[in-house]
């Protein structure tokens, strides 16, 4: 009976549950603004490169949006969710008092209880007094329940709060001021080659680093070029090589000796010169380097025709004793070559020379070659193959 | 469980249109000459009225209990086994 005691109580301040009905919004424009809003899971960094560092925030990704803040009032109604149950209560509290108020006013022509009186009631007058109070008390008491939850369900909750409307998307991929991302793996992608791991954000999001120690000293660059920054392994955003590119011309242009090119000893003096020109075309000291080498250049033809001068001389007596056209070609060669190359070298008249003295001993052979093949051919036509044995003519004369 | 709550209802509705006046029940209006001084008592809705001593006395019985088959015009009982109510002997008291 313990429940039937607690469904009193509960029912002694109200039965019914109330709850709240569907909400009415109301909203008054208050200003426009952009903010940023969060977007997608992905992640934004902002790059900024002061000389030859880079400085790498990485954030949230957010889109910047076109907001309108309004004042927004919602508002409520409170709603009795069995009505039924309190229409029953009134209901029977309203006859319940009705039936009381009757009984009491009936009481006054009741009998009284003596069982020696002519007249007689059981009940009697007061005990008739008592059931119709008690009738009326029930039924104001039900009645009064139901008041109760006629109150309770009356009314509405408000509450009124600024909010911030999106509109129009100004920038989709903007990154979130207030949402840094702490220990962040920051890489470098070298096109073809592995991604080299830079380091981590910091607890602000920042990572500050030089990217000379980290892209690998053979990677050919361009003045002009990019490289993309990864944040946890996802591209964030490109970098200028420029400063970078910048940094290892001046390296290397310090590193050539300048001395050794313009005043050069050896064939290969301005090589180091050659190499950093193809390397760094684009260079600040790519006129420079330039202009050195061109300096040179007279003084490299004359080391350069010396040097082969000294590699075709000992040649000069095998090509003049070659004996059949196809060895005075192998052997000679390298005469003409020399001759072409440096006509006014220091080998010019020893080559000549001998080039001339070959000459006629060519011209020789080249008339025992003619005379050679017409005999052959002629042998041949009388031959049992004689396509087959013309084939094999040339070859023959030329041995 | 709902026929009682029904029944309950009924009743409260009954009672509250009647009120508890439908209960009241009157005995004979008689006087002890008209009872001839007690050799004739009267019954009328359960009441016995009989003269005792001069005056009119009044027994309760059932409500029903003057139309029960074993009673006597005059020598009204609650119940068959039950004596008649007490009364004078039909003598008139005397005056003096």
């Amino acid at each position: 009976m313990t429940w039937l005691r607690v469904a009193g109580l509960l029912c002694l301040s109200a039965c019914a549950p109330v709850g709240l009905g569907p909400p009415k919004t109301l909203d008054a424009p208050l200003s426009q603004r952009t903010g940023e809003v969060p977007y997608g899971s992905g992640t934004v960094a902002a790059i900024e490169q002061p000389g030859v560092l880079v400085r790498l925030a990485a954030y949230r990704r957010c889109k910047l949006v076109e907001q309108t803040m309004v004042r927004r009032t919602v508002t409520r109604e409170r709603v009795n969710l069995a009505p039924g149950l309190d229409w029953a209560l009134g209901a029977t509290g309203a006859a319940l008092a009705v039936s009381g108020v009757v009984v009491l006013v009936d009481s006054g022509s009741v009998y009284e209880s003596n069982i020696d009186s002519r007249t007689y009631n059981p009940v009697g007058p007061s005990n008739a007094r008592v059931i119709g109070g008690t009738l009326v008390a029930a039924g104001l008491g039900l009645a009064a329940i139901a008041l109760v939850d006629q109150a309770r369900s009356s009314g509405f909750q408000q509450h009124t709060e600024a909010v911030a409307i999106d509109g129009r998307t100004l920038n989709d991929r903007v990154p979130c001021s207030q949402s840094a991302i702490a220990e962040a793996d920051v890489a470098l992608a070298l096109g073809g080659m592995e991604p080299s791991f830079v380091g981590r954000t910091g607890k602000n999001g920042v990572l500050t680093f030089e990217p000379d120690a980290f892209v690998p000293a053979a990677m050919e660059l361009r003045a002009d070029g990019k490289l993309t920054l990864l944040v946890d392994e996802v591209p964030v955003g490109e970098m200028s090589v420029a400063p970078l590119y910048a940094q290892r011309e001046a390296r290397a242009y310090s590193e050539l000796d300048t001395k050794a090119c313009a005043e050069p000893r050896a064939v290969d003096a301005c090589a180091p010169f050659e190499r950093f020109l193809v390397r760094y075309p684009a260079g600040a000291h790519a006129a420079r380097a330039h202009e050195t080498r061109t300096a040179a250049e007279p003084r490299l033809v004359v080391l350069r025709d010396q040097a082969a001068w000294a590699r075709v001389e000992p040649l000069i007596a095998g090509c003049k004793t070659q004996k059949t056209l196809v060895t005075l070609e192998a052997a000679c060669q390298p005469l003409r070559e020399y001759a072409t190359t440096f006509p006014n070298g220091v080998g010019r008249e020893a080559t000549t020379k001998a080039l001339e003295s070959v000459a006629a001993k060519r011209l020789a052979l080249e008339k025992q070659k003619v005379r050679c093949t017409a005999a052959c051919l002629r042998t041949c036509e009388r031959g049992p193959e004689p396509v087959t044995c013309a084939a094999t003519c040339d070859t023959r004369c030329t041995e | 469980m709902l026929e009682l709550r029904s029944t309950c209802r009924l009743l409260l509705a009954a009672l509250a249109v009647t009120g508890c006046s439908v209960l009241n029940r009157e005995g004979p209006a008689v006087t002890c000459a008209e009872l001839r001084y007690g050799l004739l008592n009267a019954c009328e809705e359960g009441i016995i009225a009989s003269c005792l001593h001069g005056k009119v006395v009044y027994t309760l019985c059932d409500a029903d209990a003057c139309q029960e088959s074993f009673q006597q015009p005059g020598a009204y009982r609650c119940a068959p086994e039950n004596d008649v109510p007490p009364s004078d002997d039909g003598q008139v008291p005397s005056s003096g």
